[in-house]
């Protein structure tokens, strides 16, 4: 797990890049991966908390594999 | 609850048919509703996880699937894949790759509903396949009905 910072988010498409140290050139991230209730989305500039794995999605090399926003960015 | 709505999730290879989880197999299950109460859809299907939400605000449909650990851990190569929405039958959406990662890669696919969100019962067909063993294939398909109402 490590501290991350979302790049971008596309609401309509339920996808975006987030960055960390770990995640050079950024991991790639599914809403399916978001842990809160109902609808789920991120938004530029959130902190959360990223658990990846390395893999080869849509031109990135790391894929998240579990996304907790941060407290103070709770949307849930 | 969630197993209702995914009618039908079948592994099967063409050496031996490989049964994963069949009780979510249902022939004839109700199709899912989505409400703005409940926006989204999560379940463990034969085969891997799949999920579904609508963002009523714009009417974009969200879908995603990636197959688990078991079931793509004797891949030998590649992984071709197709899903086709369907609005009442006929033919709304079609997304493929044709070689992607099987351990790895999360199929995900979105379509503004737009006037039509209300009005079609839908259905998502994925069908995913890849090798395994020397000549054997794999073949993973996700059958899920729904529709959305806005109340």
């Amino acid at each position: 797990m490590v501290q991350a910072t979302v790049r971008q988010w596309d609401e309509d498409e339920g996808w975006g890049i987030i960055d960390s140290e770990e995640t050079p050139g950024g991991c790639w991230a599914n809403f399916s991966v978001i842990e809160m209730p109902g609808y789920r989305f991120l938004t530029a500039g959130d902190s959360v908390i990223l658990e990846w794995e390395a893999g080869e999605q849509d031109g990135f090399d790391y894929v998240a594999v579990r996304i907790t926003p941060s407290p103070e960015t709770s949307k849930g | 609850m969630f197993s209702r709505a995914i009618k039908r999730s079948v592994v099967a290879a063409t050496a031996a048919v490989v049964a994963l989880g069949l009780g979510a197999v249902e022939a004839n299950a109700a199709p899912w509703t989505f409400t703005p109460q409940n926006p989204d859809y999560r379940a463990d299907v034969s085969g891997g996880h799949f999920t579904s939400q609508i963002r009523y605000s714009s009417t974009a449909w969200q879908a995603s699937f990636k197959l688990d650990a078991a079931t793509s851990a004797p891949a030998t190569g590649t992984m071709s894949e197709k899903a086709d929405l369907y609005c009442n039958g006929r033919s709304f959406m079609h997304d493929s790759h044709p070689a992607v990662n099987p351990k790895v890669y999360v199929i995900h696919m979105s379509k503004m509903l737009e006037d039509r969100m209300t009005r079609c019962n839908w259905d998502l067909k994925i069908h995913e396949t890849f090798p395994i063993g020397e000549d054997g294939t794999r073949t993973v398909n996700v059958d899920f009905p729904f529709i959305v109402t806005l109340v």
